[in-house]
């Protein structure tokens, strides 16, 4: 018998774990809030081209800077009011849902894809391929973000494709950490010499052996990553640096909207607190995840 | 970051018996093997770091470009352009730029015509103070904040404060910079819009860098005390007789501190990294505004020395805190 | 993750307590080194009210080395703590600065005659020997100087303490403007050779109105009034520029007094104060233009005269004024705006006229529009938008593509000219008041940012630079501007105004050319 310290996640059992969140989650009424707001920002992200009032590149000069609808001034139609160039503010949120949900759902992957690999490459071949990694972590924390996203920008030119890779380069440090320290402490378990014995090569062992134990910490690390990336676009594009001004996002609109911020606060408001909702949900969300798959863990 | 690859994260411990053993009796020697082992790569980091920059600065565009107006003639911008030295083959600046740093030179920024180095030495007063202001805020708030949602946990205070903090997570820190400038500056007039001066210019600013923080440590010191909390020996603590506000102060905090204080390491350097969209709002004269402001003038001698000091920070740290876990655990030197 | 070990508690109560020593002495460090400029300066504090005066600036100054800058905000500054041969006056005229007459000898000679009695404030002289001194180390390549206007200048000769003949290269009729900014300020000879040009970029010693008194990086630049200034004396003794580059910011600190004046701001930002007793805001003629630079070289539509000039009438430059500038700015017929040197009224702007539009573009054969792109710097997004939206309404379906404003002027004076596809927002600050500033770069075919073949149009760009009678000079323009309205190379919009906001306390005009120069304001 090992002298382990008996690890406190359970051996991996699908079925009563799933069971066991629902329960959990019909007894946390925040996190239940939480799904609602993130199905419905799924939903109007998928449906926004048939629900939105006006097509939200549409300007019209003359009508800038309208108020919301309840306020005096307002244009009739325009809910949230209207942009610096007479844009739907409602419709223009309702559009930005789609770009950020895609740059902080494909960023995360791209982050976790990445981290996935180098994590695995560092925790099984150990050695030189661990330092240089783990060496190339540091190196890359150490390096300014907008640095890297300005060379990135640079020298591609702006687009939403190279913002999901600015921002999916960026991520991938928690992944591996993970996924090194779990192939780490496997390597040293009895039940790997054993498999060997029997003839499982090595890509079956970790497959096998590390998949069901590594899914908990990444999905909460993926969830909580998506959230991140959806700030992160945001603050790009208020340094100029992200999606083109054309394509709506809410970071390029809060970017816009903090100019007026003193008369016609709605622009940077409403697209503000469409971050803060999915993001707050999304980490609602996570956190559940965390307290349930993992509680022992802390990052 | 603080613990990147010696130290493994869940904890465990191996083979105890045989390990100790031989850490006991090789004391000196591992220690010494280790330190030199980090002192190295370090070194290797911080040189692959250095090249790194140079050449993905000039990759952003041409300084000399930026410099003149667009009536200048090619003539006047291939004789400026000697005149800086950027006419130079690449290779012979990049050994000049290495050869430089060893007689720690690091270049004159192109734009302000200073000596690089200072430039940066002279703004990081500011961005220490922004950056220890949002520290102080981050931990005056988090510390209470995790203690009373992990003693009550499961009531409404927890709920609340666990709410409170998950908002202070999700929000960008440029929209809460903004909207606190309008509320407390423009509308209110309590405190400054924006730049550096008495002890009310830091408020705003300090909020909004320590924001994210405060809700990280928070988070973790209330998980972390929890899971303390509901060990054996605290229950042991409690059945003597002890008050819970004794048994907290004296075996729990102690116990949950320490990913907590992993976790400050951490965050001092998201904090450096934050500080520049902070800087920028807030107008702050720090060292975020001077890295924003090479950027845009494709400063490269400035960019390069603001990335190279950085990073020796960063790396620095993270050097002497793995040398003090090696120091206290031996598991970690023979890893 | 429990750490039951004593040596574990130790590392947790040693970091803690280190750290918290740490934060707590880097917090208490960083507020006893930061200079609250406004309770420990002593100037500010003391002095009245009355004298005293902060201009909030959107950047802060490159260098106080006034030739190792060459932008309008450095410049500004600069123009405060040293002195030009020539000054632009109130009426957008020349006027006598350091030199009190000049005249073209013979084309290649300029001779400018020197004030007498002038020195620099330590007391140095300022005379034909500083002037001649100032030209040739702004032409020396050693001296690393960004300013280029001086192209045509080979030497400037000290002929006697009064004179200083400049040799020219070339025949260049604007040098009399040129030196009114940038190249014409003169430096002290003695100063800088004895300490060198970094000591003297750190302390800053001219011959104008202020002196230089300290400067926080990033932060703020004091100056105070010289009293020993040659000409009038200016009313306010305690100059401070601060850098505010947030323009909410600065007007924040206007509404609380923490600045008195707020310069660098669009007439849209400045509108967001409201209306208060407190402050006003100016909107006064500018010299920024805006343009809308065409590929008429590569094949294609935008070859063709017909569809340049739809794409004019297609772009309701009025209603682009009235709502995107907030009505801060006016409609240039043309390259050149109306205060400048040479413009020809008689030239009409290009009229809003869609239906005429899209009939030349039918004319063309392209009644069902075409596509192009539309690049623009970041800052300039929102026009470039706008712009894109009514060119869409005659089928002009232009793809905006927006970069940082440092890749943007890169594009525009590379060498690949057709990087830039086919259309791009450019500005011109054409600060010499003169035609040719607003046409040299973009006109002549064989300049960088030229996109034009036109021979009749390089000949009369050779004669506007080279021309010495001002009547044909006049002409040539007016010739020009004619030209540029027959053929549209360009799409013409407008030039924008300067737009500014003072405390009403404050009695203060800001020149065409945006300059902040203070000596002529004052504070009730």
């Amino acid at each position: 018998m090992t002298a382990t310290i008996a690890p406190a996640r359970a051996l991996p059992r699908p079925q009563s774990t799933w069971r066991s969140f629902l329960r959990a989650l019909r007894k946390n009424v925040v996190a239940q809030i939480a799904l609602g707001i993130l199905a419905l920002v799924v939903l109007v992200g998928i449906f926004a081209p048939l629900i939105v009032p006006f097509d939200p590149a549409t300007q019209d000069l003359v009508g800038r800077l309208k108020p919301p609808i309840w306020l005096p001034g307002s244009l009739p139609g325009h809910l949230l009011g209207t942009d610096d160039l007479g844009r739907d503010v409602f419709s223009r949120i309702l559009y930005g849902t789609r770009v950020s949900l895609l740059v902080g759902v494909a960023a995360t992957l791209l982050s976790g894809l990445i981290g996935t690999i180098i994590g695995v490459l560092c925790g099984y071949y150990r050695g030189i391929v661990d330092t240089i990694f783990m060496r190339l972590a540091d190196i890359q924390l150490a390096f300014p973000t907008i640095l890297l996203a300005l060379v990135i920008v640079v020298v591609l030119e702006p687009s939403l494709t190279v913002v999901i890779v600015v921002l999916g380069i960026n991520g991938w440090m928690s992944y591996a950490r993970v996924i090194r320290a779990e192939v780490l402490s496997l390597r040293s378990r009895d039940f790997i010499t054993a498999a060997r014995a029997i003839g499982d090569n090595d890509l079956q062992i970790m497959f096998r052996h590390i998949r069901p134990n590594i899914l908990a910490p990444l999905a909460t690390i993926g969830t909580l990553q998506v959230a991140a990336m959806i700030v992160a676009e945001a603050s790009l594009s208020y340094l100029g640096l992200g999606v083109p001004p054309t394509v709506p996002t809410w970071g390029g609109m809060l970017a816009e909207g903090q100019l007026y911020v003193a008369t016609s606060w709605w622009i940077a408001l409403f697209s503000g607190l469409a971050i803060v909702l999915t993001t707050l949900s999304i980490n609602v969300m996570g956190d559940m995840l965390r307290d349930f798959a993992d509680p022992k863990a802390y990052r | 970051m603080a613990v990147t690859s010696t130290v493994q994260p869940t904890g465990r411990m191996h083979a105890a018996g045989s390990f100790r053993r031989r850490a006991t009796r090789a004391l000196g020697g591992e220690l010494q093997q280790f330190i030199l082992r980090r002192v190295g790569q370090t070194i290797l980091v911080l040189f692959c770091v250095a090249t790194l920059t140079f050449f993905l600065v000039r990759l952003t565009g041409d300084p000399v470009q930026a410099m003149l107006p667009p009536e200048a003639t090619l003539a006047q911008e291939q004789s400026l352009r000697q005149a800086l030295g950027l006419d130079r083959p690449l290779f012979v600046q990049y050994l000049s730029y290495l050869s430089g740093i060893l007689h720690l030179d690091f270049g004159q920024s192109l734009f302000f015509h200073q000596p690089a180095f200072s430039l940066i030495v002279e703004r990081l007063p500011a961005t220490i103070e922004l950056g220890a202001g949002a520290l102080v805020f981050a931990l005056l708030v988090a510390i209470p904040a995790g203690i009373i949602a992990a003693v009550k946990r499961g009531s409404a205070a927890d709920s609340s404060v666990v709410a409170a903090v998950l908002v202070g997570q999700s929000t960008p820190a440029f929209f809460v910079g903004i909207i606190l400038i309008l509320v407390f500056a423009v509308n209110l007039h309590w405190l400054p819009a924006s730049g550096r001066g008495g002890f009310d210019h830091l408020i705003l600013p300090a909020i909004t860098l320590g924001l994210y923080s405060m809700a990280m440590i928070a988070r973790l010191l209330r998980s972390s005390l929890i899971d303390v909390l509901s060990e054996d020996y605290i229950r042991t603590a409690r059945s003597k007789g002890l008050s819970r506000w004794q048994v907290i102060r004296d075996h729990g905090l102690q116990n949950a501190a320490l990913p907590v204080v992993t976790i400050i390491g951490l965050e001092i350097g998201s904090l450096l990294g934050g500080a520049i969209l902070t800087e920028q709002v807030f107008s702050w004269p720090g060292v975020g505004r001077l890295t924003v402001e090479a950027i845009t003038n494709r400063d490269f001698p400035l960019m390069q020395a603001i990335v190279l000091f950085l990073s020796v920070i960063f790396v620095v740290t993270n050097l002497i805190v793995d040398i003090a876990y090696a120091f206290l655990d031996p598991r970690v030197r023979l890893s | 993750m429990k750490f039951r070990n004593t040596r574990q508690h130790r590392v947790a109560q040693v970091s803690a307590t280190a750290l918290s020593l740490v934060a707590a002495t880097a917090l208490l460090a960083g507020c006893a080194s930061s200079d609250p400029t406004a309770s420990s300066d002593p100037s500010s504090g003391s002095a009245s009210k009355k004298t005293s005066l902060t201009v909030a600036i959107g950047s802060d100054v490159v260098s106080l080395d006034p030739q190792l800058q060459g932008d309008l905000t450095s410049m500004s500054v600069a123009d405060n703590i040293f002195d030009t041969l020539t000054v632009r006056g109130a009426d957008n005229e020349l006027h006598p600065g350091i030199a009190t007459k000049w005249k073209q000898k013979d084309p290649l000679t300029w001779e400018f005659t020197i004030r007498k009695g002038v020195e620099f404030q330590n007391g140095e002289k300022l005379d034909a020997e500083a002037v001649a001194f100032s030209i040739n180390r702004l032409l020396d390549p050693a001296t690393k100087s960004p300013i280029v206007e001086l192209v045509n200048v080979k030497s400037a000769v000290a002929v006697n303490p009064t004179t200083v003949d400049f040799q020219m290269k070339a025949t260049d009729p604007v040098i009399p403007a040129k030196v009114s900014l940038f190249g014409g300020v003169i430096v002290p000879p003695k100063l800088i050779t004895e300490e060198g040009a970094e000591a003297f970029a750190k302390h800053p010693v001219g011959s104008g109105p202020y002196s230089f008194v300290s400067r926080s990086q990033a932060e703020s630049i004091v100056l105070k009034a010289n009293p020993h200034y040659w000409g009038a004396k200016p009313a306010v003794k305690n100059l401070t520029f601060k850098i505010m580059p947030n323009p909410a910011s600065a007007l924040a600190a206007l509404q609380s007094g923490e600045a008195d004046i707020v310069t660098g701001i669009t007439k849209d930002a400045a509108n967001q104060l409201g209306t208060s007793p407190d402050t006003t805001v100016k909107s006064t003629a500018g010299i920024r233009t805006y343009d809308l630079s065409i590929d008429t070289i590569t094949d294609g539509p935008l070859a063709n005269a017909d569809v340049r000039k739809a794409l004019n009438e297609a772009v309701d430059v009025p209603t682009l004024i009235s709502t995107v500038m907030a009505g801060a700015a006016k409609q240039t017929p043309t390259l050149v705006p109306s205060s400048v040197y040479g413009f020809d009224a008689s030239v009409k702007p290009f009229p809003y006229d869609v239906k005429d539009a899209k009939a030349l573009l039918k004319k063309a054969g392209y009644a069902k529009g075409f596509s192009t792109t539309l690049s623009a710097s970041s800052a300039d997004s929102a026009l470039a938008q706008a712009i894109a939206g009514q060119l869409g309404k005659i089928g002009v379906t232009a793809k905006v593509a927006v970069v940082d404003p440092q890749t943007a002027k890169s594009e525009i004076i590379t060498l690949n000219k057709r990087r830039d596809g086919g259309l791009y927002l450019m500005a011109n600050s054409g600060w010499t008041l003169d035609s040719v500033s607003f046409l040299q770069s973009v006109v002549k075919s064989d300049r960088r940012s030229s996109r034009w073949n036109n021979p009749e149009a390089d000949q009369l760009i050779v004669a506007g630079e080279t021309g010495t009678v001002p009547a044909t000079r006049l002409k040539t323009f007016s010739t020009m501007q004619k030209l540029l309205k027959s053929e549209a190379p360009f799409v013409y919009l407008f030039n924008v105004n300067n737009t500014y906001a003072l405390r009403s306390t404050v009695k203060w005009t800001m020149p065409v050319t945006g300059i902040l120069n203070m000596s002529t304001a004052t504070v009730k």
